[in-house]
This record gives structure tokens, C-alpha cells and sequence, in this order.
């Protein structure tokens, strides 16, 4: 192989100073690790949702009046029998105290037993009768007669199955978090306008959680017949946390293994242990950067230092390799350095920055946890081109090696040219065919499997933990005994002002209500129209018959009169009321169904609601031409569309349909002012007052509309990811081979491997979601290194007029080690993660296990094989 | 008088999986294994194994319908809100809109009476009282001034029962019997009998002032029933009235009397009477959901509709669970 034209540029930069590049690095070094000392572990809410997708707008908009998705539900379990003694409503009242207590708790929205504004109503024949569920002379009179009450009152409360388990063996404390408040330590002070300006923290979920798990250990000692299960987004981001630190345990594990295989493969302790700390000071570097640009590590990437590390070490072993080779050859230690750190710094810096590349895709994706977990990785990974390119064999110029150990390095390196000879076969027809043949046949089966992926979370409970961690048992526990849980989707129903008070807004709601009680998955639903059915019925004497939402517009509003806006089910202006509706799961086909059937009756809706119309338009223009009443139409059909995407937000923002027709069709040349004043007068009078399309169904809030929206997004961005993904890492080879036929041959089992991971994830029941989607764009960047270390190579032997066969055999003799331990090291580095006690970490273990090693027998196999057809003499 | 049927914004009922758990306010035997119940949103099912199984039929209209009635194997009748009345010819199977009248206020039919293949009588609120003479063709709304109060209206007919082809009963809401000057009111709840299939209705004595929602009859005996609990029984007409008392103050809707002469009723909070003798059980539903008609399967088990949709109930079973509570 010619010398490295690089050769003597990297001698005059770097080695001619060595010690002053060493000095700078462990400068910097010290630097960052002061950093690294203050980085603080950020987990919120709003990160991991996708705030720009049309469904967070409307949870964004509405979250203040109606608690948005995130909610803790403290759930007292009663070990033996019923709820109703003195011990339970003692530890409930205490375990109600103790939540209200919890800093980030909206105090007004806890609910519970004790709450003021959980009250029931009956008939009786002066009218209706209402009070709290427990009565005020609760502690007075006699505590089985009181009991007998409070179990009475529960269910003409409604509330069985919501804050008391359909059961009566538990009850529960329902609470929603903010996600800032008013901190109450903060010293007042004034702001320019001399008001006290608000001091607002940001809620800290994995305090939140730790209060709560303190609150059922003391519960649980307190009261040993009472058992408390907690479930809720803060509570499983504190076990998330708490579960995450012990990735540190799969790292040492991870790190002691690969020092093992650096070591028998470079049969030197010093050899082993510069890649090591070159590795290391790349991580202390990326979170040292991470702290500095003011960003902390959330649970989901506290993964990446760990797979930074790993590439490091994968990366340091092509170095070692590269010395090591120099050194057997018969060079000085420091020309060695030099001549390795001049050929790899190329490839590798341009498999580094693919990598980088490869991360930084995953910014298009509008969910901020991604968007944190690709800086993260796209730092580390920049930061490995320096350590581990320029840092490493510095340092490697250092060591001194003995004649003894060149001698076993050439021994070594002949005893492998057998196993190179036989490898090189693949790079020769008609074996190379077979190898394509076989490639062809995965890509097509990984293709049939990839198109069954499923998008979202596809098992009950918390996702990123696992199904048996006592979170998803008391999650578990908590939709087994009640008919709520945290699956809860609302649809926002927005209308006009005092919309409650007109009937066929109340009766879409209502139908609406309906069809989505109907839907498979569907536990339970709630929404005011409901509470008007019941009112009236209980107003005429609790006839049955009388159980319906009333028609007549003076007694509709008196249905609702007492439902309070705390109740959620309404806002003060009685233009916004939720249809909450309780899932069995959050499974992708579960929201995807209930999604579905908002879109079709929202469109089924604005059908029926335009004929309506057209009929009218029938009617007041009778005595013209059919043909020219079509015109009419015609015309009139886009004004509605028009006029029913308008939102109800501001109260006075929508125009009457009248005034709204008016305006889009006057000038129109097809219709004369005189009919659309008919046509105008004709909806003012003919129309209900609630006029035309007069709700707009909204998704959504709720921890399963949040879902929906993440769903939704992820499933988006896939696409783009990947051709964006695909993109970067065929140009950055068509650069550095300057070949489209090279490109081919790297890029190809790239993809096969892509839709292999794809389909491995339909088998093994992963769905596609926040914390699986980057690792297919990590997969790809990183799985592309092989390749590039391979075919840059390769391509010098075949330019120097080799055989594809030979040209494959000399570069096996060069990095064919390097290359099967950059895979074997990468994969014992993430694959300790299938041992994580959370979900979503052992998922990421599996598949980028998966796709590194996969993407190795790509490199090996079919890049040699596919080049063997595509440079064909 | 004649009355155009507006039937331009009927919508169809919806098939919905869950109509079964909707609420249903009447049930009626139609042939051997074969009951039909009506209630919310226009639901109509049907079921063809005594109440094992249920499957919905497609109806024109989506109102909640109150009652339903047959005139034999094939011929039904249903009838609830906006006056829509529904007839069947095929034992349920298809529905046509025979009378609607769509209004902003609340017209709506209770109580619906199949009495001969001419003659279908129908009340409801505020009085309402309609019929046919001619098998559905053209309906007659009649104001009943003979039952209206000292102030010339109306309260709610709640149930019109037959005790042979010329003598009908009615039972509804308290009306306002008597004023004085002072402009006190004193109510009753209404009991009406017609002897020439509705010609001529007139007012019986009343044993109570608050609302009756049901009325039972037989050939010697009548039992009307209602608000709190309360159930009175005559065996002269209704000349006079004795009150049973059932330990129990929820309302009570729907009433049969069991082959051994026993009283079954249900109601309020889901709440089931059995009165055999002088031995009285009061049962409930442990969601309370209330209970709106029952028919009888024979052998002391019934099906119930309700709040909670169908269910079968078996008073032998519920017997054998209150004595293993006891012991």
C-alpha cells in the first residue's frame, strides 16, 4: 500500500508535539469532569410529547381547566374486606392530607372520599336532595349506621368504580401534578410593575414520586391491613430513574468484559487499557459538554454514555489493530503511531461523522426526549473523532513494545491468513452469488415482517418498565378493581357560548358519547349530557322514562345547573365539555380504534349537518331549476367546510353562519345578491339557534391522547428518519470512495439489516415508539462503520488493479481482526442491557445488539459478495 | 282532528354492540322463547332463547322509545318521544314510522295499548292521548277532558293496561284534584277507567297523593304502584284501597304477579320486591342501576330491563343465597 499522504501532516500537527496535545487533553479533561460533577438527571412531562402535533395543541390549550394528562392516583387497598371501618377512612383521610401536602400538587383537583366537591344527588318529593358523599355528622353518629351511608351515598354519588373500587375494597385519591408552580420558598419580591413576581419551579416528578413512595411505606406501617398502590406518569418516572441507575451496574459488567476481549485480542495490558481511557475521557467529555450547554440526562438517554463508550472502544480497537499491524511490520513504535493514526483517520473520522449524522436525523423528530437523546449521541460520538482518532495513538506512541511481542503479532497475523483465505471465497462467484441470492431472500422476508410493525406501546401498563415491576402490578391492580385507570383518553367538545343549554348540541355530544362507548377497548365513558339524563329523570320523580336529555330549552339548562366546572366536565362559559373516555389498555390498535371513530363521526357529523342545509336550500329556492339550485350548492358547499373548521376558542371570534356565508359568497358571479339574501335569511330563520355544524370535536388530552399524538408522530417521522439517515450515509461513502458502485456495495446490506431490525421488532412484540425509533437511525449510522473501515480498503487494492478475491484478502489481513471485534465489542457493550429492570432499556439492548452484530456479518459477507458482481472484469 | 306525520329529521337508530347494557324501559313476551324490549336512542331487540341472547333490529328513528305492545304473534306496536309511534308486522323484525311529531317541547308517549287489529290507544305527557281506528292508517290526538285537573291541564299518563276487550285502566302523575280559596292544592295520583275501549274515561278514587307510575290488572284484583315505594290494591274497581306495605321506599316501575299468586315489582336503585303472602323480600342491584319492566320466565325467574340493560333473574337462585347468608 502507497504511504499516507497524511503522513506527514499528522507528524508535523500532532506527534512533533505530542506532549503539548497530551497536556491540552488532560486539561480539557479536568475540565469537563468538574463539569460532569454537576449534571443532574431532567425528566418532565412535556418533553416526551409531541408538543407541535395538532392533539398537544388542544392539550396545551385546555390543560389548565381540565388537568391535562398528568395525574398520580393513590389507590388504599383494604386486605380484608370491605372499606368501611375506622382504620381505612383514617388512613385515607391521612394519605389525602399527605398528597395535598406533595409540593406540584394542584390542590384544588385533588379528589377523593373527603373531597367537598365529590356530593350526591336524589329525588325525593320535594325535589331534588344533594350532599358531600360523607355526611358532616360523620364522626358523631354511630359508625355503622354512618357506614351504611357513606356506601349509599358512593353510589348515588357515581362514584363507585371511579374514587371507590366497583368492589368496595379500596378507594382511591385521584390528584393532578402541575407542571410548574409557585415555589413557596422563594423570597417575595417585586417586579418593575411593583406586582410580586412569580417564582415559578418546575414540578421535580422524581421527588414527586419518592414523596409518594415514602407516603405507602408509612401508610403501610401505619395501618398493616392496608395495602397502597400508586400509579400515575410521576410515580413511573421516578421508578424509571431509580431503575436507570442501575445501568451503572451493566456498564462495569459491560466494561470488564470488553477489557477481557481487548486484552486477548491484544494480548498487552498497556493495549488494553489506552483504548479504555481514551473511551472514557470521551464520556467524561460528552456529558461534561451536555452540562455545560445547560442541558441535563433524562432516564431515557443515561443509555448513550454507554454506547459512546462502546464505539470508542470499538474505534480504539481498529487503532490497536493499525499499530500493532505497523509494529509487526518491523516500524518504531511512534512511526507506527504516526502511520495508524494517518490511515484511520479518514475512514474512521468519516464513520464517526456518519454516526454523528446518523443521530442528528433524529432532530426532525418534534418530541423534545428524542431530540435530547440525539444531541447527546451526536456530542459523544463528535467527541470520539478526537479522542479516540487523535488522542489514542498519541498515547499508543508512548508504549514501547518487545521484540517478543512483534514476533507473536506477525505469528498471530499469519496463523489468521488461513481463516482471511477462506473468507475470501464470499468475494468470489459462485459463492458470492449464493451470498447475494441469500441476501436478496432476507431483505425480502425482513420487508414482509417490517410492514407488520406496530406503532406505539403494545402491552398494558407503563412501557418502559418491565410487565412484572411493581408499578405495572399496581397499574394492573388499579384497572382490575376500578373502571378507570390512567388510559384515559377526553375529547374536547367545543362549542358556542352556553352551548350546555341548547339540545342538539347536548344530543351530538351525547350520540357521540354513545358510539364511543361502543368501541371495542372502551371501559367506560363520561360527559355532561349523561348528567342531564340522570337530573331529569330524578327531576320528574325518578321515573325512568323521564331518564333523557330534555328537549325542552327552559328545563335542559336546570339539568346541569349544578354541575360544577370542578367536575371537569364542563368550563365556565359552558362552551368546552369533555367526553372522557376509560381505556382497558393504551395498546397502538386501541387508540387507533378510538381515533378512528372521532374522525368518522366528526365527518359523518359535518355530512348530516350539510344536508340538513341542502335541504333547506331545497326548500326556500323551490321555485328554481334543480340544475339551478345545484349551482347554489356547489357554491355553498365549500363556505360550510370552511365555516366548520373555524374553532369556537375565543367566544366572539366565530361569525354567525349568515354573516359568514355573506361574506365568502357576496361578488360571487355565479349567485345574484337577491338569492343570497334569500339564501342567507333562509339559515337565519330555518336553523336551529345552535346553528350549523355548531361542535367541533377536539383530540385530546389525557395520558392516551398524549399517546395518540406520540404515536402519531413517531409512525410521521419514521420515513424521513430514514431517508434522511440513508442520505447522509451515502454521501459522506460516495465522498470518501468517490464511487457510486462502492457506495452500492456498503450501503445495501445496510438496508437488508434495516428491515431485518424492522421485522425482529414485529416478532419479538416491540412496537414502535419514542425510545425504539432512534435506535434504528443509531443502527444504521453506526452499523455503516463496518463497511467504511472495509471498503475503504478494499477499494485500494481493486484501484490497484487486484481481483475483487484479493483485494478482500488483503484487507481481511489488515482489519479483518479490528472489524469482528468492532462488532463484538459494540454488542457485549449494549447487549448487558437486555438485563435492565426497564423495558424500553432492555428493548434498545435487543435491537442494537441485533443490528450490530447483523450489520458486521453484512460488512463481512455481502459487501464482498455484492462488490464481486459489481466490479466484474 | 288529523295530524301529518313529520317524519323529515328522523334519524335511524345506530346498531350499536352495547345496546344489550343500554337502557331499556319495557319488554314484552311476543311468542314461545321470543321477548322484545325497547328503550334509549331508538333501541329495539330481540330475543329468540328467553333472554340468553339478544340481537338489535334496525328502527327508523333513534327517540327513546317507552313501551311496547302486541296484538299477537306478528302485530307490535312501540311508542316513545317526539309522539313517534312504530308498528311491526313481522314480529318485531322490521319497524315503520306509523305517527311522529317532532316539537322543541317534550310530547312523548308512556303507555301504549295494541287492542284490537283497528283500535291502537296510546297516552303520554301532559295527557297526550292518541289512536287509531283503522290499524295505524290515521292517527287522532284526543284531549281526555274528564281526567284533566281543576285547572283544566294535564299531568303524565304513565301506563294503560287492559282487562278485557271493552274495560281499560290508566295510571299516571299526581294532578291537582282539589283547590281552595286560600290557594292550597291538594293532588292525587291518577287512576282512570274506561268501560267502552276509551270512548269515555273517567277518574277513579285515588288512595294517594303522590305519582303512580304503574297499574296491575287482573279479572278481580287492581294494584297501582309508584313513588316511594308505595302499592295499593282493590278488589272492587277501585271503589276502595288497601295499601301493602313492602319495606322499601324506592319508586317502583313494573309489577307481575307470579304463577303462585305471588307480586313481584321493580324500580328505583334497582331495587326487587317479591311478595309471597305475608313473606316480603326486598333485593337490589348492587350498582343500584334501576330497573325499569320485568315479564316472567316461568318457575319464579324472570327477565328484568333496566338502567343496566337486560338481565335474567332467578328469584329461586337469589332465595338460595339469602339463606346461605343467613345461616
Amino acid at each position: 500500500m502507497a504511504k499516507n499522504k497524511l503522513e506527514p501532516l499528522v507528524k508535523s500537527i500532532l506527534f512533533s508535539k505530542r506532549g503539548l496535545w497530551v497536556a491540552v487533553f488532560a486539561a480539557v479533561t479536568a475540565i469537563m469532569a468538574y463539569f460532569v460533577s454537576q449534571l443532574r438527571v431532567d425528566a418532565s412531562f412535556e418533553k416526551n410529547i409531541p408538543l407541535k402535533h395538532e392533539y398537544m395543541q388542544t392539550y396545551l390549550q385546555y390543560q389548565d381547566e381540565f388537568g391535562g394528562a398528568n395525574r398520580v392516583f393513590v389507590a388504599l387497598e383494604a386486605k380484608q374486606g370491605e372499606i368501611f371501618n375506622n382504620e381505612f377512612f383514617n388512613a385515607l383521610k391521612e394519605a389525602d392530607d399527605i398528597v395535598e401536602g406533595i409540593e406540584g400538587v394542584n390542590q384544588s383537583q385533588v379528589k377523593s372520599l373527603f373531597s367537598p366537591s365529590v356530593r350526591y344527588i336524589e329525588a325525593s318529593e320535594q325535589g331534588l336532595e344533594g350532599g358531600p358523599v360523607i355526611p358532616p355528622e360523620f364522626e358523631q353518629v354511630d359508625k355503622e349506621q354512618a357506614f351504611s351511608k357513606v356506601r349509599e351515598n358512593i353510589l348515588k354519588a357515581g362514584i363507585r368504580g371511579r374514587l371507590v373500587s366497583n368492589d368496595f375494597t379500596s378507594a382511591m385519591i385521584s390528584a393532578q401534578l402541575f407542571s410548574e408552580y409557585n415555589d413557596p420558598d422563594a423570597e417575595l419580591t417585586l417586579d418593575g410593575n411593583g406586582q410580586v413576581a412569580s417564582q415559578m419551579v418546575k414540578t421535580d416528578y422524581v421527588k414527586v414520586a419518592h414523596q409518594l413512595e415514602t407516603l405507602r411505606t408509612d401508610i403501610e406501617a401505619k395501618y398493616p391491613n392496608i395495602e397502597v398502590h400508586i400509579i400515575g406518569f410521576a410515580k413511573m418516572i421516578g421508578d424509571v430513574s431509580d431503575g436507570a441507575g442501575n445501568v451503572i451496574f451493566f456498564f462495569l459488567i459491560a466494561f470488564l468484559i470488553t477489557a477481557l476481549l481487548v486484552y486477548w485480542y491484544s494480548r498487552s495490558i498497556k493495549l488494553t487499557l489506552l483504548p479504555l481511557l481514551t473511551s472514557s475521557v470521551a464520556v467524561v467529555w460528552q456529558l461534561g459538554i451536555l452540562t455545560a450547554l445547560g442541558y441535563g440526562i433524562d432516564p431515557m438517554s443515561i443509555l448513550i454514555p454507554f454506547l459512546i463508550f462502546a464505539i470508542g472502544v470499538s474505534h480504539g480497537v481498529q487503532m490497536i489493530n493499525g499499530v500493532q499491524h505497523n509494529v509487526g511490520k518491523g516500524f518504531k513504535v511512534y512511526d507506527a503511531a504516526i502511520a495508524a493514526c494517518a490511515g484511520l483517520i479518514v475512514p474512521g473520522g468519516v464513520a464517526l461523522l456518519s454516526d454523528t449524522i446518523g443521530f442528528l436525523t433524529l432532530q426532525l423528530i418534534e418530541i423534545d426526549i428524542i431530540r435530547e437523546l440525539a444531541i447527546t449521541a451526536s456530542i459523544g460520538v463528535a467527541v470520539l473523532i478526537l479522542t479516540n482518532l487523535i488522542l489514542l495513538p498519541l498515547l499508543l506512541s508512548y508504549t514501547h513494545f518487545p521484540q517478543s511481542f512483534v514476533k507473536s503479532v506477525q505469528q498471530r497475523e499469519k496463523s489468521h491468513e488461513k481463516w482471511w483465505g477462506k473468507l475470501s471465497v464470499f468475494a468470489k462467484r459462485p459463492m458470492a452469488t449464493v451470498i447475494v441470492v441469500v441476501g436478496i431472500i432476507l431483505g425480502l422476508i425482513g420487508y414482509w415482517g417490517a410492514e407488520n410493525m406496530k406503532v406505539g406501546d403494545l402491552h398494558a401498563g407503563a412501557p418502559a418498565l418491565k410487565q412484572n415491576s411493581p408499578y405495572n402490578l399496581d397499574t394492573k391492580y388499579v384497572t382490575e378493581k376500578y373502571s378507570i385507570g390512567t388510559d384515559v383518553i377526553s375529547i374536547l367538545a367545543e362549542t358556542r357560548a352556553d352551548g350546555c343549554t341548547f339540545y342538539n348540541i347536548m344530543e351530538t355530544i351525547d350520540d357521540f358519547q354513545w358510539q364511543l362507548s361502543n368501541i371495542k377497548g372502551v371501559q367506560s365513558t363520561l360527559s355532561l349530557p349523561q348528567i342531564s339524563k340522570v337530573v331529569n329523570g330524578l327531576l320528574s320523580e325518578g321515573n325512568l322514562k323521564w331518564k333523557m336529555l330534555p328537549k325542552d330549552e327552559a328545563v335542559l339548562p336546570y339539568t346541569i345547573a349544578r354541575v360544577e366546572t370542578s367536575t371537569g366536565l364542563l368550563n365556565s362559559g359552558c362552551s368546552v365539555m369533555p367526553i372522557m373516555v376509560f381505556l382497558t389498555d393504551h395498546k397502538a390498535e386501541t387508540i387507533e380504534r378510538v381515533v378512528g371513530s372521532v374522525k368518522s363521526f366528526q365527518s359523518d357529523y359535518l355530512d348530516a349537518e350539510k344536508s340538513k342545509v341542502m335541504t333547506l336550500v331545497d326548500t326556500s329556492f323551490g321555485s328554481l331549476e334543480s340544475s339551478e339550485r345545484e349551482v347554489i350548492k356547489s357554491e355553498l358547499a365549500p363556505v360550510l367546510d370552511g365555516y366548520s373548521e373555524l374553532s369556537y376558542h375565543e367566544d366572539d371570534a366565530k361569525p354567525e353562519l349568515e354573516e359568514y356565508v355573506t361574506d365568502q359568497l357576496s361578488g360571487s358571479e355565479t349567485i345574484s345578491e337577491d338569492q343570497l339574501k334569500q339564501l342567507t335569511s333562509a339559515l337565519e330563520d330555518e336553523l336551529p339557534a345552535s346553528g350549523f355544524k355548531p361542535v367541533k370535536f377536539r383530540l385530546a388530552t389525557g395520558a392516551v391522547g398524549v399517546m395518540a399524538a406520540t404515536n402519531e408522530a413517531v409512525a410521521a417521522a419514521q420515513m424521513p428518519m430514514m431517508i434522511w439517515v440513508y442520505l447522509a450515509v451515502t454521501l459522506l461513502c460516495l465522498i470518501s470512495f468517490r464511487s457510486v458502485r462502492g457506495t452500492i456495495c456498503v450501503v445495501l446490506p445496510l438496508v437488508v439489516v434495516s428491515l431485518l431490525a424492522q421485522a425482529l421488532m414485529t416478532w419479538l412484540e416491540i412496537g414502535l415508539t419514542v425510545a425504539t425509533l432512534p435506535v434504528i437511525a443509531l443502527g444504521v449510522g453506526i452499523g455503516v462503520d463496518y463497511g467504511i473501515y472495509i471498503f475503504s480498503r478494499m477499494v485500494g487494492f481493486i484501484r490497484e488493479g487486484r481481483s475483487v478475491s484479493e483485494a478482500y484478502f488483503e484487507t481481511l489481513k489488515l482489519t479483518g481482526n479490528a472489524v469482528l471485534f468492532t462488532g463484538l465489542t459494540l454488542a457485549i457493550g449494549v447487549s448487558t442491557w437486555i438485563f435492565s429492570a426497564l423495558q424500553y432499556q432492555a428493548d434498545m439492548g435487543i435491537m442494537l445488539t441485533f443490528m450490530f452484530l447483523v450489520n458486521m456479518l453484512g460488512a463481512i459477507f455481502l459487501l464482498p459478495a455484492l462488490a464481486s458482481i459489481f466490479y466484474r472484469r | 282532528m288529523f295530524v301529518m306525520s313529520c317524519t323529515g329529521q328522523a334519524k335511524p337508530a345506530v346498531i350499536a354492540p352495547k345496546a344489550d347494557s343500554s337502557l331499556l324501559l319495557d319488554i314484552v313476551k311476543v311468542s314461545e322463547g321470543r321477548y322484545i324490549t325497547v328503550g334509549e336512542r331508538g333501541h329495539i331487540l330481540i330475543s329468540e332463547d328467553k333472554g340468553a341472547s339478544w340481537r338489535q333490529v334496525e328502527v327508523p328513528v333513534d327517540v327513546n322509545l317507552a313501551a311496547v305492545d302486541f296484538l299477537d304473534e306478528q302485530h307490535g306496536v312501540a311508542v316513545g318521544f317526539d309522539q313517534t309511534i312504530l308498528l311491526t308486522e313481522d314480529a318485531g323484525e322490521t319497524w315503520t314510522i306509523s305517527h311522529q311529531q317532532v316539537s322543541n317541547y317534550q310530547p312523548a308517549l308512556f303507555s301504549v295499548l295494541y287492542a284490537s287489529s283497528d283500535n291502537i290507544t296510546a297516552v303520554g305527557s301532559y295527557g297526550l292521548y292518541l289512536e287509531t281506528n283503522d290499524g295505524g292508517d290515521n292517527w287522532q290526538v284526543r284531549e281526555i277532558t274528564s281526567l284533566s285537573d281543576v285547572y283544566d291541564g294535564f299531568s303524565h299518563f304513565y301506563d294503560l293496561e287492559k282487562r278485557s276487550d271493552e274495560t281499560w285502566f290508566m295510571a299516571g302523575e299526581k294532578y291537582i284534584a282539589e283547590a281552595n280559596d286560600i290557594g292550597e292544592e291538594f293532588s292525587k295520583g291518577m287512576v282512570a277507567v274506561t268501560r267502552d275501549a276509551g270512548k269515555t274515561w273517567e277518574k277513579i278514587n285515588s288512595p294517594y297523593e303522590g305519582s303512580f307510575f304503574g297499574i296491575s290488572v287482573t279479572n278481580g284484583d287492581l294494584y297501582v304502584y309508584g313513588l316511594r315505594g308505595n302499592l295499593f290494591h282493590s278488589e272492587d274497581q277501585g271503589g276502595s284501597w288497601k295499601k301493602l306495605k313492602l319495606a322499601n321506599e324506592a319508586g317502583l316501575h313494573d309489577m307481575l304477579i307470579t304463577e303462585n299468586n305471588g307480586l313481584v315489582l321493580v324500580g328505583t336503585g334497582g331495587v326487587l320486591v317479591h311478595k309471597q303472602g305475608d313473606n316480603i323480600s326486598v333485593a337490589k342491584r348492587s350498582d343500584l342501576k334501576g330497573r325499569a319492566a320485568l315479564v316472567s320466565l316461568g318457575n319464579e325467574r324472570f327477565i328484568i330491563v333496566g338502567e343496566g340493560g337486560v338481565e335474567t333473574y332467578d328469584a329461586n337462585n337469589e332465595k338460595k343465597a339469602s339463606a346461605v347468608k343467613g345461616q
